[in-house]
């Protein structure tokens, strides 16, 4: 089958809750959010802002970009069902610093800093590039929520057998093996029991398994022995590039 | 009015006073308005608007059947128009919104005060040129 033109089918994951309610919530919740950005917007705008107001304004509208990308990824999954992805080959390290401009003013608010590891030569995935995408800012978000303050988040790609895999390492709180064995388990299934990682229902993790599956693709959780978890996204690579 | 005007087509008051905010402070008047039919009645009263500033989702429809009203007056037909929205417009084809008149769509969710200054200058550009639908 020619790569650039598999297609693929994805499954509803919503159950019983039904995806009209679902698609219903995220548009309800998605003007609010919309307003309370544009606010923000205003308030920098009108300026004479003290230090404090600016950051304050800053944060809130992160905030709700945040949770921006949370609804327009929980529609994503509703409409799963209905959409047919059409997988092409995607250059991973452009997606990778998509990820990172994308997230940059919210990265130095954390203070955190972030190292990309990337082959020289290009590394291409057959995935969907919005999906792609969008499930990377999931785990970068995820990493964010995680890090402490003034941690360093680390970004790679690389080939491997056949595949391509996308990292991305946190030094998060260590977790014992109880909770990440139920991490682990229920890595992109369903959410998360409260406390598996503090702070953190798993919404972000369930949504990248859901996009990541209907990619073809395998999320993977690996925890660290001084702390600090990463999570993978393995997918096919493209022999696109390499008859250059 | 005391000079040209862009309109505002927002169902969400507070956005639509945010909006008109930032359109003021580029020094634009604005007429503000939150339904299709008063956008008519607006048009009416005050003449055609520089350029339609429009939320996609309406209540009660789409601001396409305002677009198609629009596109068939010869003093509206030349106007325009912005969308502004949450709706995913790569539904649309690109012939379908150059049918309406349509030279820019800004995601509320993505898009910035700046944004929005520039896609109306770029419209009154696009006016002066009289770019026909």
């Amino acid at each position: 089958m020619n790569e650039g033109s598999r297609i693929l089918r994805g499954n509803s994951e919503w159950g019983s809750l039904g995806m009209p309610s679902v698609l219903a919530a995220a548009h309800e919740l998605k003007a609010p959010l919309v307003l309370i950005r544009q606010l923000s917007y205003q308030l920098e705008n009108d300026g004479e802002m003290s230090q404090t107001q600016s950051q304050a304004s800053d944060r809130i509208r992160m905030t709700a970009e945040r949770a921006l990308r949370l609804v327009e990824n929980i529609t994503r999954t509703a409409n799963l069902d209905d959409a047919m992805f059409a997988l092409e080959p995607v250059q991973v390290a452009g997606l990778w610093h998509d990820v990172m401009d994308e997230t940059a003013l919210l990265t130095g608010e954390h203070q955190q800093t972030v190292r990309l590891s990337v082959p020289r030569k290009a590394v291409v995935a057959i995935g969907h590039r919005e999906l792609l995408r969008a499930t990377l800012l999931g785990l970068y978000d995820n990493a964010l929520a995680h890090n402490p303050h003034g941690g360093t988040i680390r970004l790679s790609a690389k080939r491997q057998r056949g595949r391509v895999v996308l990292s991305i390492r946190d030094e998060g709180p260590k977790i014992d093996a109880k909770s990440y064995k139920t991490l682990e388990y229920r890595l992109g299934k369903s959410a998360q029991p409260i406390g598996a990682r503090p702070g953190s229902s798993g919404l972000g993790l369930w949504i990248a398994g859901v996009f990541a599956r209907a990619m073809s693709a395998e999320l993977t959780v690996t925890r660290h022995r001084r702390g600090g978890m990463t999570f993978s996204l393995d997918l096919p690579a493209s022999g696109q590039l390499s008859l250059i | 009015m005391s000079k040209p005007y862009i309109l505002l087509l927002e169902d969400d008051r507070w956005l639509a006073d945010s909006y008109a905010v930032s359109i003021e402070s580029a020094d634009h008047e604005v007429v503000v308005t939150d339904s299709a039919q008063s956008a008519i009645d607006i048009v009416d009263e005050y003449g055609a608007p520089r350029a339609l500033v429009a939320d996609v989702m309406l209540a009660g429809g789409t601001v396409f059947s305002l677009l198609n009203e629009m596109g068939s007056y010869e003093d509206t037909k030349h106007i325009p128009v912005i969308l502004n929205t949450s709706v995913d417009v790569g539904q649309f084809h690109q012939q379908y919104l150059d049918s309406y008149g349509v030279i820019g769509v800004l995601d509320k969710a993505k898009s910035t005060p700046n944004k929005l200054i520039e896609m109306i200058k770029i419209c009154l550009v696009s006016r002066d040129g009289m770019v026909a639908r």
